[in-house]
């Protein structure tokens, strides 16, 4: 917490890694949209990076960040509310598995998605890419372990998101468009 | 729990009337809704993965343009800033959906056009494509008669586009003489190349930028009303909301004032009049005045900025002399 407050950024993702899960599970109990749960956890972390400095937690981390979730809930279900006052809020609770077999799939898709666009990547980039994601290293590790400075990696990895973003965002437009035709 | 009561707990919540009673209540209502299946369960690992990932690499993102932006070293001697741009870099911007170009066939010889204004004149024109450009003073652009693929133009001083989607989707880049380049297929946008910074100023559509460094790449996303300029290195820009309309006010004959130095005034009088300005004393270069002033005539816009910042400007040909009036 302390290291976060200096604006340390690998503590602030170690952060992320340990909570985003039981956040967004929480999220979704409640609001039933994986568009808006998503918003919701990047809201609720851009905001405890911003003010990093003038947090001052006196329970647990814990308790912090589900009591800031709650209220980012409540506040969503009120706007959802009265902006479209015809949504039956309530109703469409009643029917959990209504979006939830649909977004899981939209996620499913997605990786497939990115697993697409992870064997278009450049070798060396992609090195790096799987063994900071899907092993787990840390940056220091993979470069001892590549025998790559430590900046090369962290500039590879920069370049490794960089591609799998424009490459997922011509998939999501894609998607876009059959939406359009469809409807 | 009905929708209504719903409702009005969450409203007294908001409006922080709620009795503990009703937070409770809303508590309870919240909590009895953990007993739903949790989402991730359900998720293949790699699927769970491609989620944290996606929310992570959004939330990177907005802390990137969170930052504290550098502090554009204007203060030292604001006059004598000449210095050319170092290095070639460029500042790439894209259409947010970046889409395979057209191929093109190598173009046949083609004649390049170039509209050049005069200090404090302004002239607006339309491209071979349709696109609308007006140049601000003292300002040039160059295009070809005929674009066989991209549209280039190349720029210096000051402009305001307006470009057309093609139905092709034909990418349209502005250059200005540093190789910084804006990349766009159809919006409006204001470009500033002078001698002490470069700006862009985003008025509709919705854009990319992609702070190229070598091989290296920083990446930004300008919304409408966001600026982004630097003065020699482009990794260090300042990125600001902005009303763009202000930028480009002067395509109508105003210059629009918000708390605006005198020091800045003076650089516009230097970049698009052509006058060298001298001033008596520093301190006057400090003085802020909000207003709108015409230019469609250099003197009556002179007699303007005199009058709002409460000095006196004597002039000798190319050169302005701006003193204190309280003296």
């Amino acid at each position: 917490m302390a290291l976060l407050q200096e604006g340390d950024r690998a503590a602030f993702e170690l952060l992320y890694r340990k909570y985003w899960r039981r956040l967004y599970d929480s999220a979704y109990k409640r609001v039933q949209s994986r568009e808006d749960c998503e918003e919701i956890i990047q809201e609720l972390f851009l905001d405890l990076w911003t003010k990093r400095q003038h947090l001052s937690i006196t329970t647990s981390l814990d308790v912090y960040l589900f009591t800031a979730l709650r209220y980012k809930i409540y506040n969503h279900i009120r706007s959802q509310l009265t902006k479209r006052a015809h949504v039956d809020y309530v109703t469409r609770l009643g029917m959990p598995q209504a979006n939830l077999v649909e977004d899981q799939l939209y996620y499913e898709e997605l990786q497939h998605h990115l697993h697409e666009s992870l064997a278009q990547l450049p070798e060396k980039y992609r090195r790096v890419y799987e063994l900071s994601r899907h092993q787990q290293y840390t940056y220091r590790e993979i470069a001892q372990l590549l025998n790559l400075p430590i900046d090369t990696v962290e500039k590879h990895m920069a370049r490794a998101l960089q591609l799998l973003r424009l490459h997922l965002k011509e998939h999501l437009f894609t998607l876009l468009l059959a939406v359009d035709l469809i409807s | 729990m009905t929708q209504q009561r719903l409702t009005f707990l969450l409203e007294q919540v908001q409006r922080g009337q709620a009795s503990p009673s009703e937070r409770l209540e809303l508590e309870a209502w919240y909590q009895q809704l953990e007993n739903r299946p949790a989402f991730t369960e359900g998720l293949s690992s790699p699927a769970r993965q491609a989620l944290e990932e996606k929310m992570f690499n959004r939330i990177q993102q907005g802390m990137e343009s969170e930052k504290p932006v550098p502090v554009r070293p204007l203060g030292r001697s604001w006059m004598g800033w000449v210095a050319g741009m170092t290095g070639v870099v460029a500042l790439v911007m894209l259409w947010m959906y970046l889409r395979p170009q057209p191929e093109s066939t190598p173009g046949l010889a083609v004649h390049t056009q170039t509209q050049k204004t005069a200090y404090g004149e302004t002239r607006t024109f339309t491209l071979p494509d349709g696109s609308e450009v007006t140049l601000n003073g003292n300002s040039s652009l160059s295009y070809p008669d005929t674009w066989t693929k991209d549209r280039e133009v190349r720029l210096t001083g000051e402009a305001y586009f307006k470009v057309v989607h093609t139905k092709d989707h034909r990418r349209f880049s502005v250059i200005t003489a540093d190789d910084f380049r804006v990349n766009v297929l159809g919006t409006q946008f204001t470009v500033s190349h002078r001698s002490h910074q470069t700006r862009v100023v985003l008025n509709e559509g919705k854009v990319q930028c992609l702070l190229n460094e070598k091989a290296e790449a920083d990446s930004i996303v300008l919304k409408p009303g966001q600026l982004v300029e630097f003065s020699r290195k482009p990794e260090q820009y300042t990125l600001k909301e902005v009303d763009a309309s202000l930028y480009s006010a002067w395509k109508d004959h105003k210059l629009i004032l918000r708390n605006t130095s005198l020091k800045e005034l003076a650089q516009v009088l230097e970049d698009t009049y052509g006058y060298d300005v001298n001033v008596e004393k520093a301190s006057l270069l400090e003085r802020r005045v909000s207003g709108s002033l015409p230019t469609t005539d250099v003197h009556v816009l002179l007699a303007g900025i005199a009058e709002a910042c409460k000095v006196h400007i004597r002039q000798e040909e190319g050169r302005i002399y701006l003193t204190d009036q309280s003296r």
